[in-house]
């Protein structure tokens, strides 16, 4: 199970490059950050992995990778559900019996400190909280790729922490993870890096 | 897929599924689409009416002399001829021992043309009076008239207003004669009015030898609102008969929005693994409990409106609601279809940039 990139390049319709002549392999279980200044393509980069966008140049290969997650710099939940219903669906959408999917919800948010959240509204957690319900929602599908983009960019330090602190349970839960930070603190949770002011 | 269901009604209690927004809109077109439409219906109808009960419908055929009373009276047994009846003027009024110089005007009818004047019976054998000289003289049914020539009873009374319709019948008396007689005029209740009546009419002319070259006048008891009634083009070239199709139109654009505004929510969904069949059954369930709900409230509305406004014809005026209900109802959950097919988890970053 890996993701290769043969070469691959982006600009955008006549645009100067923002990267090119990228060339490397995903290996599971392993924890990538992908760094660069603003405008270096991060999210382009995340959005080629993910396969909604095709590289102007190259070619992405995937080997045993069918689902891949994505979440997103600012958590999207719904106002009025409960956190644990968000991270309930997608594991009834795999196909677990509710109290199977509620048993493991439950663990997931205690993986991601979320113990004391359960069963409070999404509009009532606060940025770090919600930003962690994004990350257990975003593995509770089991994905064999999870991307996540900045995901402490809007967050003070303290509470960018806590999102750090759980790291961990990613690298555990998910076979590939890409990460696109500016935080120092992320990049050092991470077990590799890539710097996309390398490819340009 | 129980799932499904539940997680429809999660987001119905949580209002996740706007379903205030969706209610109180499908009530406010659907509503507005429908009292407007039932306005304009019931203004034609009204007309319709009028037309019908001031005798502009009542057609009639005159050839003195020579209408055949049975025949006359057998068009009542044709589909949309209410009353049909063959008159004759009496030469001699009538005089009463209590008013001799107020002659009173006397017809005879056949049997069939006491249901073309609408006449209130009494059941005893005798005259009729219109309601003008039973005022006049003071009596009702069942009561006796003493006429210069005898005593007759009255059977009965008929009302006779000032509405444009034919003279003459105002101030009169109808004495019932079995039809087998010969009449001067055969008259013709129809509603709604059938394209041959003419030929109908003339069918009570008895023409020696098939002569058909006999004069026959033909006219109606009230000329003064046209000849012809209007009153079906009007409704069939009304604005408002397009309220379904207006209600459907806005159904999908309502189904549209309420997904639209929600695309990244279940974008999302899509994304973390919810299949998009999975997904529409659960918006299905939700606009489809809203519309439910919205309806009763809808019909609710209709009923008081209907019963309010023409009590007479309501099965007209609940055909026309419901059409313009059921429309408004599929219109929102074909948006709904339509919406939820646009969404997309690959549109997420889009979405996510957009919002």
């Amino acid at each position: 199970m890996q993701v290769k990139l043969d070469n691959i390049g982006h600009s955008f319709s006549g645009q100067p490059f923002l990267f090119r002549h990228l060339s490397l392999t995903l290996e599971p279980h392993r924890v990538y950050a992908l760094v660069g200044p603003s405008g270096s393509g991060k999210s382009t980069l995340l959005s080629i992995l993910t396969g909604w966008l095709d590289p102007t140049e190259g070619a992405v290969e995937y080997e045993g990778i069918n689902r891949v997650g994505w979440v997103f710099q600012n958590p999207h939940g719904v106002a009025h559900r409960s956190a644990i219903d968000h991270v309930v669906l997608p594991l009834l959408a795999r196909g677990l019996f509710r109290s199977d999917a509620v048993h493991r919800a439950k663990q997931l948010l205690n993986d991601f400190g979320l113990s004391s959240a359960t069963y409070r509204e999404f509009c009532e957690l606060s940025g770090g909280e919600a930003q962690r319900l994004m990350l257990a929602r975003g593995i509770a599908a089991r994905p064999h790729l999870l991307l996540v983009d900045e995901p402490t960019a809007q967050l003070d330090i303290q509470t960018a922490q806590t999102v750090d602190a759980c790291l961990g349970a990613l690298i555990q839960r998910t076979t590939i993870v890409v990460i696109a930070t500016h935080a120092t603190s992320t990049r050092e949770a991470c077990s590799d890096i890539i710097n996309l002011e390398k490819y340009t | 897929m129980s799932w499904v269901a539940l997680e429809a009604k999660e987001n119905l209690v949580s209002g996740t599924s706007k379903p205030l927004h969706l209610v109180m809109m499908f009530v406010a077109f659907t509503v507005i689409a429908t009292i407007v439409d039932l306005m304009i219906v019931q203004d034609i109808t009204n007309e319709a009416y009028k037309y019908r009960d001031s005798g502009a419908s009542t057609f009639t055929v005159t050839s003195p002399g020579r209408v055949n009373g049975e025949v006359c009276d057998q068009l009542s047994k044709l589909p949309s001829i209410i009353a049909s009846g063959a008159i004759r003027i009496e030469e001699e009024p009538l005089e009463t021992i209590v008013l001799p110089r107020g002659p009173i005007a006397s017809y005879v009818v056949s049997e069939g043309a006491l249901g073309v004047f609408d006449v209130e019976d009494s059941g005893q054998v005798g005259l009729f009076l219109s309601s003008t000289v039973a005022s006049t003289l003071g009596v009702s049914s069942g009561y006796p008239l003493l006429l210069k020539t005898g005593t007759a009873q009255v059977q009965g009374t008929y009302h006779w207003p000032s509405d444009g319709r034919r003279p003459g019948f105002d101030y009169a008396a109808l004495i019932p004669i079995p039809s087998q007689s010969l009449f001067d005029e055969c008259w013709v209740k129809a509603w709604p009015i059938p394209e041959n009546i003419q030929i109908l009419l003339r069918l009570t002319v008895n023409a020696p030898n098939g002569d058909m070259q006999i004069k026959t006048d033909y006219s109606q008891v009230n000329t003064t609102l046209g000849t012809q009634f209007t009153g079906y083009t009007k409704l069939h070239q009304r604005v408002t008969q397009h309220a379904p199709s207006f209600t459907l139109i806005l159904g999908i654009i309502n189904g549209i929005v309420l997904v639209w505004a929600r695309r990244l929510e279940l974008a999302s969904v899509q994304h973390v693994g919810v299949s998009w069949p999975a997904q529409l059954w659960q918006l299905i369930i939700e606009h489809g409990i809203c519309l439910l709900v919205g309806s009763s409230i809808v019909l609710a509305i209709d009923a008081v409106v209907i019963n309010h406004l023409l009590p007479m014809d309501m099965d007209t005026l609940w055909e026309i609601a419901a059409r313009v209900l059921l429309c408004g109802f599929f219109g929102v959950l074909l948006g709904t279809v339509i919406g939820s097919h646009r969404i997309k988890a690959n549109n997420l970053s889009r979405y996510f940039k957009a919002r």
